[in-house]
Formats: C-alpha cells, structure tokens, sequence
C-alpha cells in the first residue's frame, strides 16, 4: 500500500512495513519536546511523526513518489497519495473487468425473497432513465450515512434491528500554540504532506481517566502556508498586522484533537419522514448529541496541550474559553458504526467479512462495520476491513458460491 | 456553472504566480492578469477606488514589504463580490454607504475625496471596536479586513514578498526541522 512513518515500538500504535518518515517542522519538534519533559515527570504520552498512505522512497516503484507539494488533501496530482478513486479503481479498470456507471445513483435494492438473496438493482441515470443490473453479488460502499439509508430504505438486512444505530465519529476542539523563539526560522516551504505531520498518542491507554471512559489523540501541525493561513484573526491594522500575520504564522503550531465519541441510543442514522431526495427516496437524518464523557475528555485534552505547550516554553495562543457540548465540533468525514460487524446476528448487521448475517450476497465495504472505535484515523482501517471483504468474496466466486 | 467555471480560472490565475522554475511543475495556470485596466464588476468606478484606498491602509506598503494597492487585493474583492450571493453584496454596499455617511458628516465630502490623513481617521474610527463592533461602519470592518487578509495572502505580492513562500512545488526531499537545538534527545 505505500504508508509512510517511523517506527515507534509503541504498544497502542503497532508498527508496520513503513517507508521513509516525513519530518516534523519546528514547532511540531518543540511541542515533542514539552512531551518529553512531561514524560520525565512521569506523565504517560508520546508525540510522533505521523503515518501516511503516501510513498517516500523512490526505489518503490508501484506509485510515485511524493513530492511535497502539500497538496494531498486537494486530489494529489500524481496520485502518489492513496485514494479510493485514484489508486484501486484505475488498477482495477485494467483488469478489464470494472465498468463505472458515473452520475448514475441507485433507487432500489431487489431482492429474491425465497432465496434471501439480492438479485440487481435498480438506478436512475443522469438523463432521468431508469435502469436495472443483475448481480451474483452487491458490495454496497457508499459511506457510513448513505450505506444505511440504503439498507433503511429498502427494509432489508436488518434483523438485528442495527442498521443506522452505533454511528459514532470523532469530536473534537482545538489549542493553538505559539513559539516566540521560532520568529524568524526559515519557513519558506513548509508544505511536506499537507498540515499535520506529527501526533500526540498514549494518553490514557494504561489506565482510564477518572472523568471518562476511552481516549483521543492530537493531530499537530505547523507551517506557514499563505494560501490557507492558520492564524488570520489577528486584531488592528496596518504595517503590525502585516509583521503579526507573517511571524504568528510562521512559529505557531495547532493541536487537533479527535476524540472517541462513545456510541450511544442517542447517536444514531434514520430517515427524514418528510424531507425526500429528487428521486422521491427519504433523506437521513444524522441524530448526535455530545454528552458529559465527551466533554470532560475535552477538558482533558485542553489541560494537556497547555501544560506541554508551557512545558516547551511556548506560549498558549487561542483556546477554547469554555467546553460545552455546544463548542465541539463533529468531524463529518469520520462517521464510522451504522452497520457494525460481529459474529452474532442478533447484535451485529454483517459478519467478519463484511457480509451481511441476513441477504448472503450483500456485502458492505466502507467504515459503516467498524464495530469499536478508537481514537485512531479510520482509513487505512477501513481499506483493510475491505480488502478482507474483497479476499472472502473472491475465494466464495471461486468456489462458484455465487451462484 | 459557466460562471462559477470562470470564477475558479481568474481566482487561480491570481493565486498561482508565474515564477521561474513553474514550467517545470505547474500546479495551475500561470496566467498574469492585467490588474491595472480590469473595470469593476460589483463596484461602482468610486467604489473600486474607496475599496483600494482602504485595503492600503489596513495592508499599506512599507519596509516589510509592497501593500495591497500592489497586490492587486480590489481586484479579487471585486471578483468575489461579483460572483457571491445577495445577502454578502449588500453587506458590502451598505458598509461602503456607511463609510461615505461618516465622512459626509465628519469631512462634507464622500471618502474618495478625503485627504490622505481624513482616510486614516475612518480607518482608525472603523477598527476601534474590532472585538466587539456596535454601528454599522464598525460591523463592517471585520468583513473588510477578512477579505483583505486573504486576497493579499493569496496575491503573488503577499504570497512570495510578503510571507516569502517558496512552497506549492516539487522537491526531492522534504527537511522538515534539523536544528539540534530543537531535537528533544
């Protein structure tokens, strides 16, 4: 797959196969070092590099090598940055055996009652015409909200009565850092891959916190960057203005917090009974609520990042004033859990592999499976869980299980 | 969606400076407009000369570095506003007809007209409240000074002589930090 990172020997964070790591820019290695001087009073955390689905070392020839433009997030441009839509889609396109219905959405899962199986769908096309596929099998990988909906809308593969409930994601708020000593460094290129390049980890991994159950981590990022400036809301005007948003910028650094957000009855997907899409299908509805483990994991995050910010002698620059279940903020692109996976039906929508326990040819293959959710980013989690799919789709195509 | 297609070209075309080496790695369009002869879209001709005088003073020129006038700020103001929905576009003209009352009341005469030092004061008078802004013409400084952060940050003068980036381009090695005062062990 390409991931870049160092190896760390950290129990909470294995290590794998990993190409050479991207550096951390000063700001990020000062934030390091109030960790270790925390880490000598005895506090348990560590700050590293991050990992990245991203190759740095040319030798390795299946995708070109990053070239640290900072552009990963905007679509890499060599597609040397691991997507869904750059990298295992055109590698299956030359197999030859991929076809791709874009601006085509699904209207309607059929399904072959008897037999407990799916026998096609149904989907509207760009020009409004209706069209029907036969399937051996249908993965349906749509994203966490979307692939519930489906499932919702056409009543299947809930048994268990699971589909939609566990949604969970990662909340979280920020404390943004500033290193007076690091005015005038050299910060004409800070781009490397994109914001954060380094991560705080470990907190509370020995034992739980008294004020809440699970943890978070801290994504941290430096860098002046003028086409995305991270501090812009600099007061007054004129030539203290121009000298504040250069050197702010240049010697701040931003501690992001993902938080594990504990799934609850109250976090959960269903369908809007009166808001329909332009196909006459109903909307989701996303159900979230913040409660008092989140907000005092909050809490904690914050005392951290200024207690390692005051360690390093920097200097706290912004801060939430207060932490209420208003000031959170739900990171959108994390949803993981309407769908989740276990081996007992009566609790779980699909099994191990991503099958569904009740249509045996439906398979799901996004983060809507994830049955716990740490703090960790989900991706390469995600790509993992469908790469197993895939594997045990295959061998069940093999043994002409599929009918 | 012609509009929008046409609003992504010229903002790329001011975003992305022409610079040596580009050719070599061209992350967009390297077009240079022709800032100077561009006539306003969304402001009047008055205007579009009030919104340079402005963003000069909040963004002047000195020894830092040139200031908005040089970067060109009127014009992506004009070019978003021109594109952006009502509700945006009457912020900025009622803010712009309460900066011409102030000076009507203050000086007699509309704030195109004032002198050098006349302008200061509205500016000045505009940025007193910034954290917590009560009339109309304080309202609207935040709005001004927003976009005037970002259209100078996103110029060729903000970006290369101002910040002095050298960045959106290929290297084979990313250094990151390497100082030994800064490693932890």
């Amino acid at each position: 797959m390409g991931v870049y990172g160092s190896r760390d020997g950290l129990w909470n964070m294995p290590d794998g196969v990993f190409q050479k790591t991207v550096r951390m820019r000063c700001p990020e290695m000062l934030l390091k070092r109030g960790v270790e001087r925390l880490k000598a009073k005895g506090r348990v955390m560590e700050f590293v590099t991050q990992r990245k689905a991203i190759p740095t070392d040319p030798a390795w020839k299946r995708r070109a090598t990053c070239h640290y433009c900072g552009q990963c997030m905007n679509g890499c441009d060599i597609d040397s940055k691991y997507t869904s839509a750059n990298t295992p889609i055109p590698l299956a396109m030359r197999t030859g055996n991929l076809s791709l219905f874009t601006e085509s959405t699904m209207t309607r899962i059929v399904l072959d009652n008897v037999n407990r199986r799916v026998r096609g769908i149904e989907y509207v096309t760009s020009s409004g015409q209706t069209v029907s596929l036969q399937c051996k099998a249908l993965v349906l990988a749509c994203s966490t909200v979307e692939t519930a909906r489906h499932l919702l809308i056409n009543n299947i593969a809930n048994s268990s009565g699971q589909v939609g409930k566990n949604l969970t994601s990662h909340f979280g708020t920020d404390v943004v850092a500033i290193f007076p000593e690091l005015r005038s460094r050299d910060a004409s290129n800070d781009d490397g891959t994109d914001y954060f390049h380094s991560l705080l980890t470990g907190l509370h991994w020995d034992k739980p916190h008294r004020d809440f159950d699970m943890t978070y981590q801290v994504q941290c990022g430096a860098g002046l960057n003028p086409k995305s400036l991270a501090i812009r809301d600099v007061p007054g005007y004129g030539s203290q203005l121009k000298r504040d948003l250069r050197d702010l910028n240049v010697c701040h650094a931003v501690m992001d917090m993902q938080g594990s957000l504990a799934p609850s009855p109250r976090t959960y997907v269903d369908l809007d009974p009166e808001r329909k899409d332009r196909h006459g299908l109903p909307l989701p509805r996303v159900h979230l609520k913040y409660g008092p483990n989140d907000i005092a994991m909050a809490r904690d995050m914050v005392e951290t990042c200024v207690e390692i910010i005051e360690a390093a002698k920097g200097e706290v620059y912004s801060r939430p004033r207060e932490i209420t279940a208003d000031t959170l903020g739900i990171d959108y692109n994390h949803w993981v859990g309407t769908l989740r996976m276990g081996t007992d039906s009566k609790h779980s929508v699909v099994n191990t592999v991503g099958q569904s326990h009740d249509v045996t040819n439906l398979y799901v293959g996004d983060s809507s499976v994830f049955a716990a959710y740490p703090e960790k980013n989900p991706t390469l989690t995600n790509i993992a869980l469908s790469w197993r799919m895939s594997k045990s789709l295959a061998e069940r195509a093999k043994k002409g299980e599929l009918g | 969606m012609m509009e929008r297609r046409e609003l992504f070209k010229v903002l790329g075309a001011t975003l992305v400076a022409a610079r040596e080496g580009a050719a070599q790695h061209d992350h967009g369009t390297s077009a240079v407009l022709e800032i100077e002869g561009y006539k306003p879209r969304f402001f009047s001709d008055s205007q579009y000369r009030a919104i340079d005088a402005v963003a000069e003073i909040i963004i002047p020129t000195d020894s830092q570095s040139p200031g908005a006038h040089s970067a060109g700020v009127r014009f992506y103001i004009d070019t978003v506003l021109h594109y952006a929905d009502p509700e945006t576009q009457m912020k900025w003209k009622s803010g712009l007809i309460a900066v011409d009352e102030w000076t009507r009341a203050r000086f007699g005469k509309a704030f195109v007209d004032c002198s050098a030092d006349e302008k200061d004061q509205v500016v000045a008078t505009m940025a007193g409240k910034e954290k917590d802004p009560s009339t109309e013409l304080e309202r609207f400084f935040p709005t001004l000074k927003q976009m005037t952060v970002e259209a100078y940050s996103l110029s060729d003068v903000g970006m290369t002589q101002h910040f002095g980036y050298r960045g959106n381009t290929a290297i084979a090695e990313f250094r990151g930090c390497t100082h030994p005062e800064h490693q932890s062990s």
